[in-house]
């Protein structure tokens, strides 16, 4: 081949998705897979604070103490292993009950005649769009008992029942309200499951003689069976991640799990054995990836990509529809109204704990800064608050500059892959850029500390820069978009773009007024989760934030470390409002869906 | 002038070879059809020629005296500037434009002023009938609106030569019946080459001056159709085209004064003037033959010269009936004119006509023409 040839195959081979494809793999492998080298490395050398542990070592020094210590010294039990069957226990459980919840919901709201289906549909993603641990503080408002001190709660208030530690704090809490905030995943996937399913295999089925149960049995549970398996994995390592709810209510008993632990060893100066913690995390995050993709690989296209099918008849509730309806709602009011209204009731009390009107008072919302009152002193109300007001801000800038990010990205990912449909790059980069989803979030955050913490070749140091969060999050969040850009690319058909190449339009002008006009829906709805995400996230944050790009999520917890319940909860219902504003409204505008990217 | 070379073409797909070392030579004017199974290297062919697709570093491919493709030389026109016309199989209409846009858009991107192109799109839609359609969209079209939209879309760019990929697969019946006369109508007014990509054998039998049967990427018989159709150059060919299909039975070939004398089992014919291959001996010689199933000759009662056979099912077709025959040791399909009024099981005389007889060696290639 002279090099006219070879000139020649290059550029007709350097198709822009070739082009792209290439440079969103380099961009993705430096992203997710050089930090978990960089993490590694950090293992196994001394740090400045612990070469004093470390006898004779200077900075810098090889080192396998790290290690010995977490894994076989005598210690171990309370550095890791402990923690880590608290971990195991917590998702394995939350995972379980959420998926109990979720599939019963889902169930009742697809396959049978249950009235207020829409009214139920719409209140079962509320708890997902909340911050996860907005139920914990909730929780503690209502359960707190006087072990962490200062002031009642308000379940106590009431009853002048002390509730029990077993149920105020630790495991028994954090599983049942983490659990409250992940079953709308069961909701949403396996309501995608049953809804997809042919009503002509069920009525084969039938007409060969199988009773209803049977039908259930024989028939749609192993056809939803990869999904709800599939939901378990993606929620169990969800629990493995999540760092709000376990800080908040395992801190006043000491039930540590590996998301505290990693935060406390990372804040304590101990990154060697923090950033063994995260790689346990991880190696968890990768075997919940690999079992998922040996599961449901091949079906999950079956699963999301069949849309046709008519329903069977519905399952009759018979008398026990309007009862069963009526309890849902009640259900779901009081895992989403009423602990909204139980935060929203705490910040307007003036002394805590103290549920009268006599004591109602916007104080926390509007006060000045006080120095009479006992409670957080020299702290402005909230919405008077520079520091509030500006974590506000960086939280909705997060929110924004992460969905572009991830809307665009997502969709060029979902051109590429699906144009290079059966090469192995495609596969590559498919697999990579869902790698994130599934990742723990706090080690997720972990990665980025250890890849940004201090200059790398021409890479400046990004710690304590906005733009740190936004790489991040944009990251993370990428799996939504690039779902829901596959998923639409799947149904434009190369030919469209084929047929502007014929009459030589280019790329540019076949992407701008071709593909994306068609994906105009799938591109909205690839932009809302991300920004919900980036909204109301903390885990993945909380090790990036510093004092100047605090975020509204991360200001929480300056608040709650110090005990000032009214504040952090004030904030959160300016989190939780600013979603379901965004929410209602990109719904009404663009008729986004949420559940278009979660068909992971 | 619009005639297409290609030359030693050659695609892969990983270690599959799509197209293997084609030669075909498109004639100027012609309504050329690529003929085959599915996965016999039709649609990668005309893709190649369209320069959707590039061949495998190998070949050439030729249109008039102009170059579009060359491995040698690293030549390669993009398609835009090929001026050639493709139709894809679903049309490619996109949905989010009025049928206006549709047609408009190459025009578009041609910078054409307003005024010009309006004219153009106007003069093609009504020439194509779908005038009255022009501020709707593609899905409130029936499919043969759609169709036509998606050939004037192409023919305003008044392409050298239309690409036509298996345009009316997604049609019912009546409709593709339509829509062949339609094609072939424009065809001869416009005087246009086209290439017509399909794996229906009868729409490629009744509409396309040349056939260029494909398999497995290689060129099997490239002629007119009822060359084509007579004259299968191998046995591939024999059995692709023709339904019902060829019957394919085992026989033995000797010489005799006045050709050779085949024998199916008991039933003997002769083909005249036909001499056997040199040096094969004086045993009879194993073919194949192919006879198709109105190339029978059917009577009730005996006569000389016809083997009795069972009738197995009897299937009317209106204008004709499909007899099933078991014949000695095989089961033919037979085509008569008339009804017979013949029932399950009852016997029938057959005979073949000598000259129609396809005579197949081993390798399943046709051995004499007569």
């Amino acid at each position: 081949m002279n090099t006219k040839t070879l000139l020649g195959t290059v550029r007709r081979n350097a198709t822009p998705q070739v082009i792209l494809s290439i440079i969103l793999g380099i961009l993705l492998v430096y992203l997710v897979l050089v930090p978990i080298v960089v993490m590694l490395q950090e293992t196994v050398i001394v740090h400045a604070m612990e070469r004093f542990q470390i006898p004779g070592s200077r900075v810098g020094d090889f080192s396998t103490r790290h290690w010995e210590w977490m894994f076989t010294g005598e210690n171990s039990y309370a550095f890791l292993y402990s923690p880590l069957m608290n971990t195991l226990a917590v998702s394995m459980s939350l995972a379980l009950l959420s998926l109990v919840i979720g599939g019963a919901l889902a169930w009742l709201v697809v396959r049978t005649d249950m009235p207020m289906k829409k009214l139920i549909s719409n209140l079962g993603i509320v708890p997902y769009i909340m911050p996860s641990w907005a139920l914990a503080l909730a929780w503690i408002t209502l359960f707190k008992n006087r072990r962490i001190g200062g002031s009642l709660g308000l379940f106590e208030f009431i009853t002048g029942i002390a509730p029990p530690n077993w149920f105020s704090y630790g495991m028994f809490p954090i599983v049942v309200t983490l659990a409250l905030h992940y079953f709308p995943f069961g909701f949403m996937l396996i309501g995608g499951a049953l809804r997809n399913i042919d009503s002509q295999l069920e009525e084969s089925a039938e007409l060969l003689g199988a009773s209803r149960a049977q039908v259930l049995r024989r028939i749609v549970m192993p056809l939803v069976l990869p999904m709800v398996f599939s939901t378990f994995l993606l929620t169990f390592s969800r629990g493995l991640g999540t760092f709000g709810t376990p800080a908040f209510l395992g801190g006043p008993v000491r039930f540590t799990v590996l998301s505290t632990l990693l935060h406390a060893n990372l804040v304590g100066q101990r990154p060697g054995m923090g950033y063994i913690v995260a790689l346990v995390m991880i190696l968890f995050g990768m075997l919940v990836l690999y079992m998922d993709h040996k599961v449901i690989g091949a079906r999950r296209s079956f699963v999301t990509i069949s849309g046709k099918s008519g329903m069977s008849g519905l399952v009759r509730l018979g008398k026990l529809g309007k009862p069963v309806a009526v309890l849902v709602v009640v259900f779901l009011l009081s895992v989403t109204v009423v602990p909204l209204s139980v935060l929203a009731l705490e910040t307007v009390m003036l002394i805590p704990g103290t549920y009268r009107l006599s004591n109602f008072s916007l104080h926390y919302w509007l006060g000045p800064v006080s120095h009479s009152i006992g409670l957080a002193t020299g702290e402005p109300g909230i919405l008077r608050n520079p520091d509030v007001m500006r974590a506000l801000g960086n939280s909705v800038r997060l929110g924004l500059v992460t969905a572009a990010i991830c809307g665009t990205t997502g969709m060029l990912l979902g051109y590429t892959v699906v144009r290079l449909r059966g090469r192995r790059l495609s596969r590559y980069l498919d697999q990579l850029s869902f790698m994130p989803y599934l990742m723990p979030s706090i080690a997720f955050g972990s990665i980025f500390l250890a890849l940004f913490a201090v200059q790398r070749g021409p890479i400046p140091s990004l710690y304590g820069t906005f733009t740190l969060l936004v790489i991040a999050s944009s990251v993370k969040y990428l799996p939504y978009s690039s779902r829901a850009g596959i998923g639409a690319m799947m149904q434009v058909g190369p030919e469209l773009e084929e047929a502007a190449v014929m009459v030589g339009a280019r790329w540019t002008t076949r992407m701008r007024r071709i593909i994306f006009p068609l994906q105009k829906s799938a591109f909205f709805s690839g932009l809302l989760l991300p920004f919900i995400s980036a909204m109301r996230e903390l885990s993945l944050v909380v090790l990036l934030v510093t004092p100047r790009t605090q975020t509204a999520t991360a200001i929480t917890l300056r608040f709650t470390d110090r005990g000032w319940y009214p504040y952090s909860n004030a904030i959160m219902l300016l989190i939780v409002v600013t979603i379901l504003i965004t929410t209602i409204v990109s719904r009404k505008l663009m008729k986004t869906d949420l559940a278009k990217g979660l068909g992971g | 002038m619009a005639r297409i070379e290609l030359k030693n073409v050659t695609k892969k797909f990983g270690s599959v070879a799509a197209v293997d070392n084609l030669d075909l030579v498109i004639e100027d004017g012609s309504f050329t059809t690529l003929l085959g199974p599915s996965g016999c290297g039709k649609t990668t062919t005309l893709r190649m020629i369209a320069g959707l697709e590039t061949p495998s570093d190998q070949g050439e491919i030729w249109l008039g005296d102009r170059c579009l493709y060359s491995a040698k030389e690293g030549h390669y026109v993009p398609p835009a500037q090929r001026k050639l016309g493709l139709v894809f199989q679903s049309y490619a209409l996109w949905p989010h434009l009025t049928v206006f846009d549709n047609i408009a858009f190459g025009l578009e991107i041609a910078k054409l002023s307003r005024k010009e192109l309006t004219k153009k799109v106007e003069h093609i839609a009504s020439v194509l009938f779908i005038g009255e359609l022009l501020q709707r969209f593609p899905n409130e079209l029936s499919g043969g609106q759609q169709q036509r939209v998606a050939i004037a879309r192409v023919l305003v760019m008044e392409p050298a030569v239309l690409l036509l990929d298996e345009p009316l697969s997604n049609l019912d019946a009546k409709l593709r019946m339509d829509m062949r006369a339609e094609l072939k109508r424009l065809h001869a007014e416009t005087q246009s080459t086209i290439i017509y990509v399909t794996h229906d054998q009868l729409e490629a039998l009744t509409m396309s001056s040349q056939i260029a049967v494909m398999n497995h990427g290689k060129l099997q018989q490239y002629q007119d159709p009822m060359t084509v159709y007579h004259h299968p150059a191998n046995i591939f060919t024999g059995d692709f085209i023709g339904n019902p299909k060829i019957n394919l039975l085992p026989a033995e070939a000797i010489q005799a004064d006045g050709g050779v004398q085949v024998s199916i089992g008991s039933l003997t014919t002769e083909i005249a003037g036909a001499r056997m291959p040199e040096n094969i001996g004086t045993e009879p010689l194993k073919i194949t033959t192919g006879v198709r199933s109105e190339d029978f000759r059917v009577a009730t009662e005996a006569s000389p010269n016809m083997v009795r056979g069972t009738v197995y099912s009897v299937l009317p077709a209106g204008s004709q009936f499909y007899l099933k025959v078991k014949l000695e040791e095989e089961m033919i399909t037979v085509t008569v004119y008339e009804d017979l009024h013949l029932n399950i099981d009852d016997p029938v005389w057959i005979s073949v006509r000598s000259d129609r007889v396809k005579c197949f060696d081993e390798t399943g290639l046709l051995i004499w023409r007569n």
